[in-house]
C-alpha cells in the first residue's frame, strides 16, 4: 500500500461513472495494473490525453485498500498520438495491447514484453509520423517476439522433435516449432520452404527493419500458435474491417 | 420494498442510467407530492417518445419521416457534417456556425468492443456522397468529419478518409474539424498531445 512510480503503457480505457476512467496499463515494473483516472473525462481534466489509449507515461499510482489502485499524477513520456491517424497502424496497435494485456500478469515484471510493447508502438508511429504505410508483416512479427518473450520462443532453426536440419514441412503446436516430414504427426499444418524463410525473417528482424514481404502464407499459422498458447482468441486479430466503399463499388460494377 | 404502483416506479428510475436506488426513490416520492397537472403533463412527455424513430436520411432522432434539420428548406444539403451520436447534433447546432446537413455514425469504431464499420451507419454515408441528382450533378460537395478527438474517434476519421478517397469523386472536399486549445484556457496546463495538435493545426495571421 501506498504511493509509487513506473513508466506504463495504457492498453484500454472504459468508462466508470460520469466522468472516469479504469484504465488497464503495462508497467515496467508492476506488470499489469488496473487503475482508476479520477476526472479524466472532463474537458479541463489534468490528464488531459495523457491517459490516452497507447501513450507510454511516467505515473504515480496510490495503491489503498480497495482493489482498484487510482492515478494521482502522469508525466508524458511518448503519446504515440500520431497512431489513431492511420488506420492499419490503429487496427495493429489494438492487437499490441490486447495480446500484452492477454499475456501480462498483475504484479509481474516483464521488462522483454515492456520493451518489445515500446518498439512496436514506437515504430507504429513513426511510420505515420513520416507518412509511410504501416507493413503488413509487422503483425506477425509482432505475434511471433510475443511468443518469444512470453517463453515460448518457436523452435524455427531445426526439427524440434529430432533435431535434424534438413526436410523440415511442418509446425507443431504442442511441440512449438518446425518439425521435419520423419516427425511430423498426421494433421500438424504444413509449411513450405517459403514460409520458413519468411517465418525465419520476421523471427530475427527489428520492427523498425521490416518491410513488406509477403506474408499471407503464414498469417493464420502465426495467429493460431499464438492462440494456442494463449488459451484464448483474440477479438483485436478478427477485427479486419473490409472496405465498404470498395465492396459497394464491385457490387454495383 | 413500498406498495405496488410505487415500488414499480422506483424500480423503472432506478433502470436510468446514473440513477441509483436512493436517488431514484428520491424522485418518486417527489412526484407523489406534485400537483396532477404536472403528473399528467410529465405522463404525456414519456408517451409521446413511442412517436420518436430516427430520420431516414441522416439518422438523428426524428418525429416523422425526416429529422427538422434534414426537413428544414433553409439547410444546404451540399454539405454533411458527420457526428457520433445524435447528441454531438445538438452540441454543433448551439454553435450555430453550421447550415448543412448531419450524418450520424451510431458510435465510432472500436476493436476490443466488436464495432466494425458494418455497425456503424459507413454505407449509408457513401450512399448519400454518391448519390446523383436528376441533373446528373452530385449534391454533396462536401464532408466534414467531427468524429470526437480521443483515439477511436481519429481512427473513425482515418478510416472514413480512406473510404471516401476511394469514392470516384475526386471534386469532394473532406474536411476534419480542429483539435486544439479550449477558449479560455490556459498554455501551461494543456497535456503535451492537445498542446502538439494545437500547434500542428496552427493557421496564418
Ligand atoms: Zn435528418
Amino acid at each position: 500500500m501506498g504511493l509509487y512510480r513506473d513508466s506504463a503503457v495504457v492498453l484500454r480505457s472504459f468508462r466508470l461513472a460520469e466522468a472516469d476512467r479504469i484504465v488497464a496499463l503495462f508497467t515496467r515494473e508492476h506488470g499489469l495494473v488496473r487503475a482508476v483516472a479520477k476526472g479524466v473525462r472532463r474537458t479541463k481534466s489534468r490528464f488531459g490525453a495523457r491517459l490516452d489509449q497507447f501513450a507510454h507515461a511516467d505515473l504515480q499510482i496510490w495503491e489503498g485498500r480497495s482493489d482498484l489502485q487510482t492515478i494521482s499524477q502522469a508525466e508524458l513520456i511518448a503519446g504515440h498520438a500520431s497512431i489513431r491517424h492511420d488506420y492499419d497502424a490503429y487496427a495493429l496497435a489494438q492487437i499490441m495491447c490486447e495480446a500484452t494485456e492477454q499475456v501480462a500478469v498483475e504484479g509481474v515484471t516483464n521488462d522483454r514484453l515492456h520493451r518489445m510493447l515500446l518498439a512496436g508502438l514506437a515504430t507504429l508511429e513513426a511510420r505515420v509520423a513520416q507518412g509511410r504505410p504501416v507493413p503488413h508483416s509487422l503483425r506477425p512479427a509482432f505475434l511471433l517476439k510475443l511468443l518469444g518473450v512470453t517463453g515460448f520462443a518457436p523452435g524455427l532453426s531445426a526439427c524440434v522433435s529430432c533435431g535434424g536440419r534438413e526436410g523440415l514441412r511442418a509446425f507443431s503446436f504442442d511441440d512449438g516449432g518446425l518439425v521435419c516430414g520423419t516427425c511430423a504427426a498426421a494433421g500438424t499444418p504444413r509449411v513450405d520452404a517459403a514460409d520458413i524463410d519468411v517465418l525465419r525473417a520476421l523471427w530475427e528482424t527489428r520492427f523498425d527493419d521490416i518491410d513488406d514481404v509477403p506474408t499471407f502464407g503464414v498469417d493464420g499459422l502465426v495467429q493460431r500458435v499464438v492462440e494456442y498458447h494463449l488459451e484464448r482468441r483474440l477479438k483485436t486479430l478478427r477485427w479486419r474491417p473490409p472496405s465498404i466503399a470498395t465492396r459497394s463499388a464491385h457490387a454495383t460494377g | 420494498m413500498y406498495e405496488g404502483p410505487v415500488q414499480d416506479l422506483i424500480d423503472e428510475f432506478g433502470r436510468l442510467p446514473g440513477i441509483g436506488p436512493k436517488s431514484a426513490q428520491r424522485l418518486v416520492f417527489h412526484l407523489l407530492g406534485v400537483e396532477r397537472v404536472d403528473i399528467e403533463r410529465f405522463a404525456h412527455a414519456l408517451l409521446a417518445l413511442e412517436k420518436v424513430g430516427f430520420c431516414t436520411r441522416c439518422h438523428n432522432v426524428a418525429a416523422g419521416e425526416l429529422c427538422r434539420i434534414c426537413a428544414n428548406p433553409k439547410r444546404d444539403p451540399s454539405a454533411i457534417c458527420v457526428v457520433e451520436e445524435a447528441r454531438d447534433v445538438v452540441a454543433l447546432e448551439r454553435t450555430h456556425e453550421f447550415n448543412g446537413l448531419y450524418h450520424v455514425l451510431g458510435g465510432a469504431l472500436s476493436p476490443l468492443d466488436g464495432i466494425t464499420p458494418e455497425r456503424l451507419r459507413v454505407r449509408e454515408l457513401m450512399e448519400r456522397v454518391t448519390a446523383v441528382e436528376p441533373n446528373g450533378t452530385y449534391e454533396v460537395q462536401e464532408v466534414i468529419l467531427c468524429t470526437n478527438p480521443t483515439v477511436d474517434g481519429e481512427a473513425t476519421a482515418a478510416y472514413l478518409l480512406r473510404e471516401l478517397q476511394t469514392l470516384d469523386r475526386s471534386d469532394l472536399a473532406v474536411s476534419r474539424i480542429a483539435s486544439g486549445l479550449p477558449v479560455g484556457g490556459d498554455l501551461e496546463y494543456a497535456d503535451e498531445v492537445t498542446l502538439g495538435r494545437a500547434l500542428a493545426g496552427r493557421h496564418s495571421l
